[in-house]
């Protein structure tokens, strides 16, 4: 039940809305303003440029083959594996819903730093193995491979949360009436899984095509918008046709989240079965049941393989040339990448608390109060999740980079930016588990006198805790491993891990490249053990919350 | 303790911003609540009962209306400082408190030393029959054993008014048997003034000093419970509370505060005239009769004829339902069945009443 506001609230909602309208809104309406303004005054005339050059029409076209490319054959592979895992009993399940999540924390140009290694001019495969010489994975069929590989793990979550929660006994229904499992499959399952399907494809279309470090370096000649922008932005400093490109690329991001977020999520129809629950009893038979492991094997050995390749250039001296091994890699790192490394864990690491918390604090709000143009506020909180990293980058270099908010250079613009780039995951996640506390917990409390900021802090934070807490290792890798807007932002004084390893590999220092992104994933991979220890035995009472 | 009566003035609430949109959930709500009386809101779902008392609680405001509690307005009081204390039908518990915490929670806002607060929570916890599960998790609890939490951590910061709402619902028939019992005696050992929200009619009249029986946000009547049983002021507070027959009668003469009637032909002399009927003159009117009040009988010895329709053993009683000659249908119980006459279906039989026991109400 939603409750009035009293005066700690009602500061609260206006702080939020201030902070929410500077950091997400006016840098996403300086970005429309500069598209808009040629010469100081308003025009049209970038636009018309845009489509008048075929080469620039073109980017916008690649960027959208591309995403529904990589939005269909990650929403496939996402599917088979998240139906192979929740609703087939395969052996090692736990392994391979481990392994198949692991892209999700890697940098997102780790694995075209293994494509280049295994396919490029002097690829293992391609080169040493193949003897093909003329073949170059850069353009499109290599941003296929790294993108679905890398973008997959977005349609298997969304789908794997859709799938367990089909409850088994509408399949055992179904089987009881006369249908034969595949019969069971097409009638009952899939159909059930539409809405999650059709989210998926949008979430993974959103992401493909806002991805920028994977086709700056992989594209080749395949020119798509996310890395026009920012060659025109930076590179030609044009900084009308750099934002109008942007907004090219912000008006399917937006119509697909808009899309995703109102028409395909009312349409679901987990609500009605409930609970997550595991299959019981296998609805394939055997044959099929052989052909999925086939499949789960072929996946995990393909990621495997990719990430060995990165461990493997770590070492050796020249890949394709020279493989003997050295150190020399990690030595060149430690000169070039100490001082990104440090900066990146204290941009990161600061920016993660105060993520997770505010967060948490909008969750609160949007679940439990009511109030004047709360629609308006989640919607602008979730905005910054749909809007590509390449559109919000420009805004904050062309919002504040003059007064009333001069910033650039600085790390603050870095951590506001992880801030509110990052803040949807913690809000989405804490309404969530929100939604799961009943609200009677809170008002007895406030009942029994304690203020609305006490209830807050004593009573719900404890209770969501484990949202919290996966709402802070989400933001924290998201905040190591951002480019797109980062490489916006970046400076002498403070640099970011992605942008000196993307400038490695432009530069082909293949070797480096692997060593930090190596790097990169330890921090990671630490940080979420760690913080998963911390949530660790926290299972006691959550029995009590549903 | 300072008299802690609740008034409630003219409270109504309406949900819904856009006019298209809006419900009335409460509608117009009066009452005057004594110091130490337990009040009932009784009716079915959705007629405005739990909105009412979360205006008490403070956790909605009345779109209009005013309360008051010991005769200060606390209508714009948050509810954190309106020293009411709520227990929840879910109970509400703080899952990661002990027993011991979520009691002593509450304390945590009055200004006590920590051997006072010790003191009053481990009183309340022998009050209420929990001594030994201080470190205990309210998850590690059974129902009944959640439900006493609940309600020491309320009984413990002395509420000027202690909330109910549907706290027993969550409970197994039996448990809510002796629940229902303690609860009634805690708070007439305390004489805590109590407003408590159920639709359980049983309940409603074990528990309460007064009923008020509410449909559609508007309050139907307020009465101690044998008289929202016997004298209910209309058909629906009549059929709410417990099986009712009601058989459609005419009125024939009135002499002053008696009147006779004519029931399917037959006249009975002298029934006591209510206050919800005594501006009906003439014309139709509704017997209101409880099946307890009826005797079954052979053919040709009671007031009325009718014949078995159906009938249903219920162990301690049997419950007949009758057609009578013009076709109404009438529910009879039978009371202590084992050595009585028990009549077959389709068999022509009579029904008997006092006239006493009959209560007229508008048609």
């Amino acid at each position: 039940m939603e409750s009035k506001s009293d005066g700690i609230t009602k500061f609260t909602i206006f702080i939020i809305a201030v902070l929410i309208s500077i950091f997400v809104i006016y840098p996403l309406y300086k970005v429309i303003v500069v598209s808009l303004t040629v010469d100081g005054s308003f025009s049209l005339s970038e636009y018309i440029y845009i489509f008048s050059k075929s080469w620039l029409r073109g980017t916008f076209y690649n960027s959208m083959i591309l995403g529904v490319i990589v939005a269909t054959t990650s929403t496939i592979i996402g599917f088979i594996t998240a139906y192979s895992l929740y609703k087939v009993q395969l052996p090692m399940r736990g392994f391979f819903r481990q392994i198949v999540m692991l892209p999700i924390i890697s940098p997102p140009f780790m694995l075209t730093i293994s494509i280049i290694l295994l396919m490029g001019r002097n690829g293992l495969i391609t080169k040493q193995l193949l003897g093909i010489t003329n073949y170059s994975i850069y353009g499109l069929d290599g941003l296929i491979i790294v993108q679905t590989l890398g973008m997959y793990p977005i349609a298997y979550r969304v789908l794997t949360g859709v799938l367990s929660r089909i409850s088994p006994e509408l399949e055992n229904a179904a089987l009881n009436l006369g249908g034969d499992k595949g019969y069971v499959f097409r009638s009952v399952t899939l159909p059930l899984s539409i809405p999650g399907l059709a989210s998926a494809w949008l979430l993974v279309f959103v992401t493909s095509i806002a991805d920028f470090a994977n086709p700056m370096v992989l594209a080749g000649n395949f020119d798509v918008l996310s890395v026009q922008a920012y060659m025109q932005f930076t590179g030609m400093y044009n900084l009308s046709r750099g934002s109008a490109l942007a907004i090219m690329l912000l008006f399917p991001a937006l119509l697909a989240f808009v899309i995703e977020k109102y028409w395909v999520s009312k349409k679901s129809y987990i609500t009605v079965t409930g609970k997550p629950t595991g299959a019981k009893q296998d609805m394939v038979s055997s044959k099929v049941k052989k052909i999925l492991m086939g499949f789960l094997i072929a996946l995990t050995s393909v990621i495997f393989l990719f990430y060995f390749t990165v461990i493997m250039g770590s070492f050796f001296t020249l890949w394709g040339v020279d493989f003997s091994l050295t150190l020399e890699h990690f030595k060149y790192s430690w000169d070039v990448g100490l001082e990104s490394i440090k900066d990146t864990l204290i941009l990161a690491g600061t920016a993660t608390p105060f993520t997770g918390l505010l967060g948490m604090i909008i969750a609160f709000l949007i679940v439990r109060k009511s109030f004047w143009g709360k629609n308006l506020l989640q919607f602008s909180s979730l905005l910054s999740f749909a809007v590509p990293g390449t559109v919000i980058g420009i805004g904050y270099v062309l919002a504040f980079n003059e007064k009333p908010f001069i910033l650039t250079g600085t790390a603050a613009i870095i951590i506001l930016n992880l801030i509110f780039r990052n803040m949807p995951v913690g809000i989405e996640s804490g309404v969530a588990s929100l939604r799961q506390i009943d609200p009677a917990i809170e008002e007895a409390s406030t009942d029994l006198g304690a203020s609305s900021a006490y209830t807050f802090s004593k009573i719900t934070l404890p209770l969501i805790k484990p949202a919290f807490f996966s709402g802070l290792s989400y933001s924290f890798v998201r905040g190591m491993t951002a480019v797109s807007a980062i490489i916006f932002l970046v400076s002498a004084r403070w640099n970011h891990l992605t942008a000196l390893i993307l400038a490695q590999t432009e530069i082909m220092r293949l070797g480096a490249a692997s060593v930090l992104s190596l790097v990169l994933i330890i921090i990671v991979m630490s940080v979420f053990y760690l913080l998963g220890k911390l949530v660790g035995d926290d299972e006691e009472f959550a029995g009590m919350m549903n | 303790m300072e008299a802690s009566t609740v008034s409630l003035e003219n409270i109504t609430k309406i949900f819904g911003s856009k006019r298209e949109e809006q419900v009335t959930a409460v509608d117009d709500f009066n009452i005057n609540i004594n110091q130490g009386e337990l009040v009932t809101l009784l009716g079915p779902s959705g007629c405005g009962k739990t909105t009412t008392l979360r205006m008490i609680a403070g956790f909605e405001t009345p779109t209009n209306g005013k309360i008051y509690f010991g005769g200060e307005n606390v209508s714009n009081v948050p509810p954190n400082k309106r020293n009411t204390a709520m227990v929840f039908q879910s109970y509400g518990l703080f899952p990661h408190m002990t027993v011991k915490e979520n009691i002593s929670y509450g304390l945590r806002f009055k200004e006590m030393t920590k051997a006072e607060v010790n003191k009053k929570t481990k009183q309340i916890m022998e009050l209420v029959g929990l001594t030994g599960f201080e470190g205990r998790n309210p998850g590690e609890l059974s129902g009944g054993q959640q439900q006493r939490v609940a309600l020491a951590r309320s009984l413990v910061i002395e509420p000027k008014v202690l909330l109910f709402d549907e706290p027993l619902s969550n409970l197994d028939a039996k448990l809510r048997e002796n629940m229902r019992n303690e609860i009634r005696k805690l708070q007439k050992k305390l004489s805590i003034t109590s407003i408590y929200v159920t639709h359980d009619q049983i309940e409603a009249m074990s528990l309460s000093d007064r009923i008020v029986v509410m449909n559609n946000g508007k309050i139907e009547q307020i009465g101690d419970p044998e008289e929202i049983y016997y004298r209910p002021c209309n058909a629906f507070v009549a059929d709410f509370i417990g099986k009712v027959n009601f058989i459609p009668g005419e009125i024939l003469e009135i002499n002053e505060d008696k009147m006779d009637i004519q029931i399917e032909g037959s006249v009975i002399k002298d029934i006591a005239v209510n206050k919800y009927i005594k501006d009906q003159k003439e014309g139709e009117i509704s017997i209101v009769l409880r099946p307890e009040s009826i005797d079954i009988c052979e053919a040709d010895q009671g007031r009325l004829e009718a014949k078995v329709i159906r009938k249903e053993y219920l162990g301690s009683y049997i419950e007949y339902v009758l057609k009578s000659k013009e076709e109404n249908e009438i529910t009879v119980n039978q009371f202590n069945p084992l050595n009585k006459r028990e009549f077959e279906i389709e068999e022509k039989v009579t029904i008997d009443f006092e006239k006493e026991d009959l209560h007229l109400i508008n048609k």
